[in-house]
């Protein structure tokens, strides 16, 4: 049962791909699916590609560690994301919509005349997604490690999973992908409820395990995890979700791809409810695990929720729910892997190596980087490094440090690319150097170190603009009058 | 473009200042509806709040780009 349905659900995705093969008839056509979605694609689309297999698997481990405090950290980051949509989205839309822009990387380029800053916009936009590429990569190969009761290796896994998942990009193009996304994003939300109800009756009733768990570890419902979230951590961790998921490549791409404005504005005020009302049912899941399973570690945990499922309810309706855990995480990989290959064509290969190209040759060259991509993430993930999820970590605040950079450029006209070049790569220094520093600095306290990188990168643009003079934003402000 | 700007900080000031003045001190943890947490449901209220916000945001907004 569990073979029929993973094949009934690779199928499903595979015609998807095969049926949109035939409308690919342009660059614009593959990267951002025509620039016509409506609201329900857009939001579809951008909370597939948002909620990853972590939201799946990843939820139910972290609040079977810390409690319902998981909870309000997570909801209302992911919530707060919403703003920071529309203030990014707002304006990549309309330069989109008005100069043609297709990658964000284009954008910083065309609206400050700088190859500098765009190039090392770039690579921090890329790069620190490579990792969370591969981590996508051993999520799901976990999944189906454990949907088939170790039939198909871990190895095997996540070799069967890239493949797939690279044929079916390579076919259908972003357009393909939105549609998988509706189809994965129903499919991921409704599963996760009904595991919610399923697991609720099958262990007892939510009601009752709730109030025996408030007897026997009351911690796991103290708002702050027993401790674990100080006031600046909340703020840390608040900061990061907000900032870094708008410059994300993959994220990013979506505001571009919207019908007109006011698509686009339903979907960021529809996004902010989505988080506070479902996460609560991931993390109750990894809640009532304590009944069950007292004393996971934290890579343990990871597994409560098929570990729940396999103990209350039958083998398919496992499988089943776990499909939904396959959905989420092909949604993102799938959506990574174009945008990454969209900036390496049209702001590499076009820009510096064949200005010339024509829309078929630009098609063909982002086929050819999916399939790079996907096997430079399939490497990372059949080895595992021991450090990964440390890196995932790190380059989410790398990537955040991208976005008072993005805001000085849609929304100062004067700021200087070079002012943002160096507060950039300085905010990157001093990020990398306080995480990897063998003890934190008194003066941090419990924050993060993205809370002072961020910081320090706002800072640094105002500073470097004053010091460097308007002399060197003049270029980069005629691109913008 | 500074107006929007102290708007969207004061937005963002107040909602998460509010969530963890509310989290961190006020709380109650005992369990309510579906045995849980209470503090969960006076949190949800202040999400409705903040989509609330941000719908206004996004519509002043887009009426002051449409007049621009």
């Amino acid at each position: 049962m569990t073979y029929l349905i993973l094949l009934l659900y690779l199928g499903l995705t595979f015609f998807l791909g095969y049926f949109y093969t035939r409308r690919q008839t342009s660059a614009e056509s593959f990267f951002l699916s025509n620039r016509n979605l409506k609201t329900a694609a857009l939001f579809f689309t951008l909370i597939a590609t948002n909620f990853s297999a972590f939201f799946f698997l990843g939820f139910a481990g972290e609040a079977y560690q810390l409690g319902y405090g998981y909870y309000a950290m997570m909801a209302f980051g992911t919530s707060f994301a919403g703003l920071t949509f529309y203030v990014i989205g707002n304006k990549a839309w309309h330069l989109g919509k008005r100069k043609g822009y297709m990658t964000p990387v284009e954008m910083v380029r065309g609206e400050t005349n700088s190859d500098l800053l765009s190039i090392v916009f770039m690579l921090c936009m890329c790069l620190f997604m490579i990792p969370f590429l591969a981590v996508q990569a051993i999520g799901g190969g976990l999944i189906l490690e454990t949907m088939t009761d170790g039939q198909i290796s871990y190895h095997l896994g996540i070799a069967l999973m890239t493949v797939f998942i690279v044929v079916y990009v390579l076919m259908g193009g972003m357009r393909g992908i939105v549609i998988m996304d509706i189809k994965n994003g129903i499919i991921m939300l409704s599963l996760m409820v009904a595991a919610f109800v399923v697991l609720g009756y099958s262990i007892g009733g939510i009601e009752s395990v709730n109030t025996l768990l408030y007897r026997e570890k009351p911690e796991l419902f103290d708002p702050t995890a027993d401790g674990f979230y100080t006031p600046l951590k909340w703020v840390s961790f608040l900061l990061l979700w907000t900032t870094c998921f708008p410059v994300f490549p993959q994220i990013f791409m979506r505001f571009l791809m919207g019908r007109d404005l006011r698509s686009f504005k339903k979907t960021t005020v529809i996004y902010t409810i989505i988080p506070p009302l479902l996460f609560i049912v991931p993390v109750t899941i990894g809640v009532m695990g304590h009944i069950d399973f007292p004393a996971l570690g934290p890579r343990e945990s990871d597994g409560v929720l098929p570990m729940l499922l396999y103990k209350y309810t039958p083998g398919a309706f496992s499988a089943l729910i776990l499909t939904g855990a396959l959905a989420a995480f092909m949604s993102t990989v799938d959506s990574i892997l174009i945008a990454i290959s969209s900036i390496g064509t049209r702001d590499v290969y076009l820009r510096y190596i064949r200005p010339e190209a024509g829309q078929k040759q630009q098609v063909l060259v982002a086929r050819w980087i999916v399939v790079i991509l996907a096997a430079v993430g399939l490497l990372m993930a059949w080895y595992r490094p021991g450090s990964i999820f440390t890196m995932v970590t790190v380059t989410f605040s790398g990537s955040a440090l991208l976005f008072p950079v993005l805001v000085a450029v849609f929304y100062w006209k004067k700021v200087s690319a070079l002012a943002c070049t160096l507060a950039l790569v300085s905010g990157e220094i001093l990020l990398f150097s306080l995480t990897f520093s063998e003890e934190m600095p008194g003066w941090m306290g419990s924050a993060l170190p993205v809370l002072p990188a961020f910081i320090w990168t706002s800072v640094m643009i105002v500073v470097f603009q004053l010091l460097l003079g308007h002399q060197s934003s003049e270029a980069s402000s005629l691109n913008r009058a | 473009m500074i107006r929007k700007g102290i708007f969207w900080v004061i937005l963002f000031t107040a909602f998460a200042g509010a969530a963890v003045v509310y989290l961190m001190f006020f709380a109650d943890d005992r369990p309510s509806f579906l045995g849980l947490p209470f503090w969960i449901f006076p949190f949800m209220l202040l999400h409705l709040g903040f989509t609330a916000s941000v719908w206004a945001f996004t519509k002043w907004y887009w009426k002051e780009e449409k007049e621009e």
